[in-house]
Order: C-alpha cells, then sequence, then structure tokens
C-alpha cells in the first residue's frame, strides 16, 4: 500500500481561556490519501476548523497550543519544523482556501500583487513570467479577461470572483495539499455549484489532495471520497462517503444524516437530535455524545469509546456499535 | 379562502445619490419590481433565490419597515397606508417577524422576560399576573425552560436564542410571521428542531408563514407554495410539489440543479449555470435572465415577459413557455 500524503496521529489542540482549558482538538487522527478529497463534516464548535489550522499551523499563540501528536506529510512531521522551514510549506507545498474571501485578500494590493507575491516567494519565476503565471492562473479558475483583471482591487470583485481569485493563490505554487476550510459557505447556490466543479475540475488536472472543511453533508456527498465526522473535538467516524451515507454506524452520523432536509423528495417528518450542542470548557465523563443519544448505556456515561473497525476504511467510536460488531463476529 | 396577505404590484427603488454637495440621484437599485403574491391563513408561502434578489426587501416592506416605492400591500383586505391608529396597533401585533441571527436581534441587555414581555406590554393593557402566565404557556410552547426568563440572550446557545425569537413573535398572538432566513445560521442538527418546531406551532394555531430562504431543502419540506425570485421579480410562483417537479422557469430549473444532492447518489456531473446575477443598479432589458439564459431568444432581450398561468394556481414568467426545461439540461 501506498503511504498516505498526510497523515494525523494523536492531534491535540488547547486554548487556554478566562474560562479555563478548552480542548478544542482532542486525540484526532486521520489520513489523506495522493488526489483524494477528504473532508470533515461538524457543527460550529466540533473543532473541524482548528484542526485544519493546526495542520497549517495557524494556532494563535500564546492562547492556544498544539500539545501533542503527529502532522505527517509524505513523512515529514511538520510539528518539528522551525517556524522558517514552515513558511515554506505554507502556501507552497500547502494551500489554503478559507470560508470568508474579503478578509483573506488585503484590499490595498490589486489581486495581481497578491498572486504575483506567493509565487515570487514559493517559485524562481521572474519578471515578465511572474505575471503571465498569475494571468494564466486567473485563466485556470475561470476568470473571464484575466489579462484585464490583474488591476482590479479585490473590493471590485463579486463574492464568488474573490474566493476564484483566492483559489488561483492557493494553487499557484503548485500544492500538493489544498486546505479549503467552508469555501464555499458564503456563495450563493449556483455560485457554489461552479466553484465546487472548479475544485473538482483543478483537482483532476493536478492529482492534488483536498482536505474539504464543511457543515453541509450536501456538499461532502457532492465533492468527498471520504469524510470524517467530528463532534467536540473528536473523529466520531471516518468512512468512504458512500459507507457513510449508506451505512452510518454513530448515532449521531445517523442523526445528522436524518436530520438533513433533502431537496430531491418532500418528507413528511424529519427527525430531529434532541439537546443542544455541547459546552466544551465542561464536556461530560465518557462520550461526548452520550447526553443527546437515544441509545445510550451506563458504559458510555464513564468512558470514551475506543475505536472500532467496521470494514476498509470504516473507523467509529462508539460503545454501542462495538458491542454490536463483537457480537457478530 | 380570503387572503391574509395580499401583495400587489409593490415596488422598492433606492436612489442611487452623486455629489458631495449639489447631491443628484444617478440611478436606481429595483431591489424589488413589480411583486405580486398573497397568502392565506394557515399557509407558508416561501420565497427563494441567490443574495440581492429583493427576498429580505419583501419581508421588510410587509414589515412596515420601509415605504413602499409603488404598489399595495393588502392585509385582511386593508391597504397597509390607509390604515388608521388603532388598525395599525392591530397589524403591528398581527405581524411578527423572526430574523436570521438572533444575536443581534435580541437585546444583549434585556433579560428574556423584558424580550418576550416587551410586545405585550407596549401592545396590550395586561396585569402583571397575566403577563406571567403569558410567558410561561409561550416558553412551554417552544420548549425553552421556566427559569429562562431570568438570564440574557449571551447565556444561551444558537438554537435556543431561536426560540426566544420565536416566543417573543408568539406571545402576541400573530396572524402571519416572517421568517426572514430563521434557520439558516443554525447547525444542522438544531436546524431540524427548530423546522420542525415551527410546523407544530402552524399546526396549533393557524399560522400563516412567509418563509424566506435560500435552502431549498428546508422550502421543500416545510412549503405550500413557492415563490422563486431573480433580480428583483418573480419569475415563478406555485404549489410547492409544482415547483419541484412541474417547473417551468429556466432559472428555477438552475436553482434547483445547484442545490447539493442528499446522497452521493444524486450527484450529477457538470450541472452548471453560468455567470452571475447582474447588479440590480442595471437591469437587463427585456427578461432579466436571459444574460444567464442558455434558451435566450431575441424576444427575451426585448420584451420583458408577463406573469402567465400554466396550471392551477402556477405562475411563470417567461417567453419560452413551451419545452420546459428537464433536469440537468444546463449541460456543458
Amino acid at each position: 500500500m501506498t503511504q498516505p500524503l498526510l497523515k494525523v496521529t494523536d492531534l491535540k489542540t488547547q486554548f487556554r481561556t478566562k474560562w479555563g482549558l478548552v480542548k478544542a482538538v482532542d486525540g484526532v487522527s486521520f489520513h489523506v490519501k495522493h488526489g483524494e478529497t477528504f473532508g470533515i463534516v461538524g457543527e460550529s464548535g466540533s473543532g473541524k476548523s482548528v484542526t485544519s489550522l493546526s495542520i497549517m499551523r495557524l494556532i494563535p499563540q500564546p492562547a492556544g497550543r498544539i500539545v501533542s501528536g503527529a502532522i505527517e506529510l509524505d513523512g515529514l512531521n511538520l510539528l518539528e519544523l522551525s517556524e522558517k522551514e514552515m513558511r515554506d510549506y505554507r502556501g507552497g507545498k500547502i494551500g489554503m482556501i478559507l470560508q470568508d474571501p474579503l478578509s483573506s485578500l488585503n484590499p490595498l494590493f490589486t489581486i495581481g500583487s497578491q498572486i504575483i507575491e506567493g509565487l515570487r516567494i514559493h517559485t524562481s519565476l521572474k519578471g515578465r513570467s511572474l505575471k503571465e503565471r498569475a494571468i494564466d492562473l486567473l485563466r485556470r479558475v475561470h476568470i473571464p479577461s484575466p489579462a484585464m483583471r490583474m488591476k482590479d482591487w479585490p473590493h471590485l470583485l463579486s463574492g464568488g470572483m474573490r474566493q476564484r481569485v483566492v483559489g488561483a493563490i492557493s494553487i499557484s505554487c503548485e500544492p500538493e495539499l489544498l486546505i479549503a476550510d467552508e469555501p464555499t459557505t458564503a456563495l450563493d447556490a449556483t455560485i457554489q455549484l461552479q466553484y465546487l466543479n472548479l475544485l473538482k475540475r483543478i483537482q483532476k488536472e493536478t492529482r492534488l489532495s483536498i482536505i474539504f472543511v464543511t457543515h453541509d453533508l450536501g456538499a461532502v456527498a457532492y465533492l468527498c471520497h471520504r469524510a470524517a465526522v467530528m463532534y467536540a473535538g473528536r473523529i466520531v467516524e471516518t468512512a468512504t462517503v458512500k459507507d457513510l451515507f449508506d451505512k452510518p454506524a454513530h448515532p449521531y452520523t445517523i442523526g445528522l444524516l436524518n436530520s438533513m432536509q433533502k431537496v430531491e423528495k418532500k418528507a413528511d417528518h424529519i427527525e430531529s437530535i434532541k439537546g443542544q450542542p455541547p459546552n466544551l470548557k465542561n464536556l461530560p465523563i465518557g462520550c461526548s455524545f452520550a447526553p443527546r443519544c437515544d441509545q445510550v448505556k451506563d458504559i458510555c456515561k464513564e468512558k470514551y469509546p475506543e475505536e472500532t473497525e467496521l470494514g476498509a476504511d470504516h473507523l467509529v467510536r462508539c460503545w454501542v456499535v462495538k458491542k454490536e460488531a463483537v457480537k457478530i463476529k | 379562502m380570503k387572503p391574509i396577505l395580499d401583495v400587489q404590484k409593490v415596488k422598492k427603488y433606492f436612489p442611487v445619490e452623486r455629489g458631495a454637495i449639489f447631491r443628484k440621484v444617478a440611478g436606481q437599485i429595483k431591489a424589488v419590481d413589480n411583486i405580486s403574491f398573497s397568502i392565506v391563513p394557515g399557509e407558508t408561502l416561501a420565497l427563494v433565490g441567490e443574495s440581492g434578489c429583493g427576498k429580505s426587501t419583501v419581508g421588510r416592506l410587509i414589515l412596515n419597515l420601509l415605504p413602499v416605492t409603488g404598489g399595495t400591500i393588502f392585509f385582511s383586505g386593508i391597504p397597509l397606508e390607509e390604515m388608521d391608529r388603532s388598525q395599525r396597533k392591530i397589524y403591528r401585533s398581527a405581524v411578527q417577524a423572526v430574523f436570521q441571527d438572533p444575536m443581534s436581534s435580541l437585546s444583549p441587555r434585556m433579560r428574556i422576560r423584558e424580550i418576550i414581555a416587551e410586545g405585550l406590554v407596549i401592545n396590550q393593557s395586561l396585569s402583571r399576573n397575566e403577563i406571567d402566565s403569558k410567558i410561561q404557556q409561550v416558553l412551554d410552547q417552544v420548549g425553552l425552560p421556566q427559569d429562562a426568563i431570568k438570564h440574557y440572550p449571551h447565556e444561551f446557545s444558537g438554537g435556543q436564542r431561536q426560540r426566544i425569537a420565536i416566543a417573543r413573535a408568539l406571545i402576541v398572538d400573530p396572524k402571519l410571521i416572517i421568517l426572514d432566513e430563521a434557520v439558516s445560521a443554525l447547525d444542522v442538527s438544531i436546524q431540524a428542531q427548530i423546522v420542525n418546531l415551527l410546523r407544530d406551532l402552524q399546526r396549533e394555531f393557524h399560522l400563516s408563514y412567509l418563509f424566506i430562504a435560500h435552502s431549498l431543502g428546508t422550502v421543500r419540506y416545510i412549503s405550500d407554495r413557492i415563490g422563486v425570485m431573480y433580480l428583483g421579480s418573480l419569475v415563478e410562483i406555485g404549489p410547492a410539489e409544482e415547483i419541484f417537479t412541474n417547473l417551468h422557469h429556466p432559472y428555477t430549473r438552475a436553482l434547483i440543479d445547484a442545490a447539493m444532492p442528499s446522497h452521493p447518489d444524486f450527484v450529477r456531473e457538470d450541472v452548471v449555470l453560468a455567470g452571475e446575477v447582474p447588479s440590480a443598479l442595471n437591469v437587463p432589458e427585456g427578461c432579466r435572465f436571459n444574460t444567464r439564459c442558455p434558451f435566450a431568444k431575441d424576444v427575451c432581450r426585448q420584451v420583458e415577459p408577463e406573469m402567465f398561468e400554466i396550471g392551477p394556481g402556477h405562475f411563470t414568467a417567461c417567453h419560452m413557455l413551451d419545452g420546459a426545461p428537464e433536469a440537468g439540461f444546463f449541460l456543458n
């Protein structure tokens, strides 16, 4: 079996706050293969964005800290790099797209100069070829009349166009890994579809791996090959997208899928997950989903569940599932 | 059934001014342009469309937060501008709103009791005991604990805050509630809770909803009728299932095709509507959609299409009425 491109092992990221220690990411492990789109799904506060920021080592310090774990890109642990070495990776081998394109573009520079900035730092291109490369990138993300657009300011572009420019910057240095953190949440439906198709096409052309962070299970179904479901700082289930939708095992995943309001068919009634999302400052001992789970057993309230392997690429952390899996064996 | 709300040819233009000293009107943003629809008691009408299509402005016009530029809004048959003081007072109780972001729509300085009771105190003269029992009742109905009244909004999660906003709307016995993206900001698991709550409340109190949203999944689940808006005007309106299964306007098709699938098996490749929504400052001549429509003919660029009834209660404004677009017809 070939080595995965990215391997995250037992990552723990914590924040010190006025109200005590917040374990935003608490022991997360997953891997991303070459040329794969890996989804991280979760609700607000589940730790999905902190996970992606940890990979880039962009956790705001000193409040936040990566406490333990390993993040290996092609076998090299990013957490052991010096800040200077890490800078070569950000924007170089790893590209990033954030949710709000207006705040990730600098309003005081033209979009052309912002694309060229990354190219100048990470590649050996100079002078005219820099500019030509930038125009070519804008063309690849489907921006009409790219040569003219080079001189435009970010505020002159629409939301969808801005996000395309951010996309152009993130792929400018031919990264091996692209982290897209809710890239289409701020976009309209038809523009979102255009953008997701663009990501698909870029991936086909360059064989790059994408980590797609989202709260939208529909977007996962549309774009991803495999996905992890996060709840309260931990991954509760990892599976291929097909398995995740056809054979979900964790009660939270099942609950999420049941509460999806489907566009294909009118439902008479939609089951919702009872209760409220957990407070990270005050998590229950044992399984964090236990207070909302309808299959809860005594052991769920005492110990956090171990990982159970349900099949190839299908991992789940749930005592109820484990018991049944053992029974079948 | 007689409509509770009747919107007739309503327009809302925002003037754009230029010049520092001698300000003059340089153009007009046609946020809402000639829209007509009605809502009967107990019904949910959804308005869908992309950002900037004017759906929220329609809500604000009905709430009387903005004056109309043209046209009339009738409530129980009475035009809004002809209402006298007492009728206006009744209207303000009868029409309530729940907005998208419950953090900015609930005052952070007021306790939940004051927030929920405010409308009641202003609109009706009740004793303290009567108010307390009404608050108790309404907290029960939206599924909040009784001790919530002592707390401030920031102490609650997003879903609970939205329940507070619903309680505030409900306490004055409204007939119509404008739900402006009321569930869009909530987490998936909470969204279903709130949508189910809204459905239960509607059945119990025979409420009418104007459900303004962009998420078609939610819209299909909750609405009886759907109006599709594009660039300030309605392009198609009709019974909800008709809109999903027997639609006519190419834009409706594009919008439904752009919705994310609920299962990987439903993924269709390369179904894309090209281009972006033009500026409302500069609405295209003829049909508004002609710049993005793959069907556009000369007539579409010259003549604005009229609303035409193509089925019972199902209207659409398109010159290409024969030949409804099928799923996936925007194939690149």
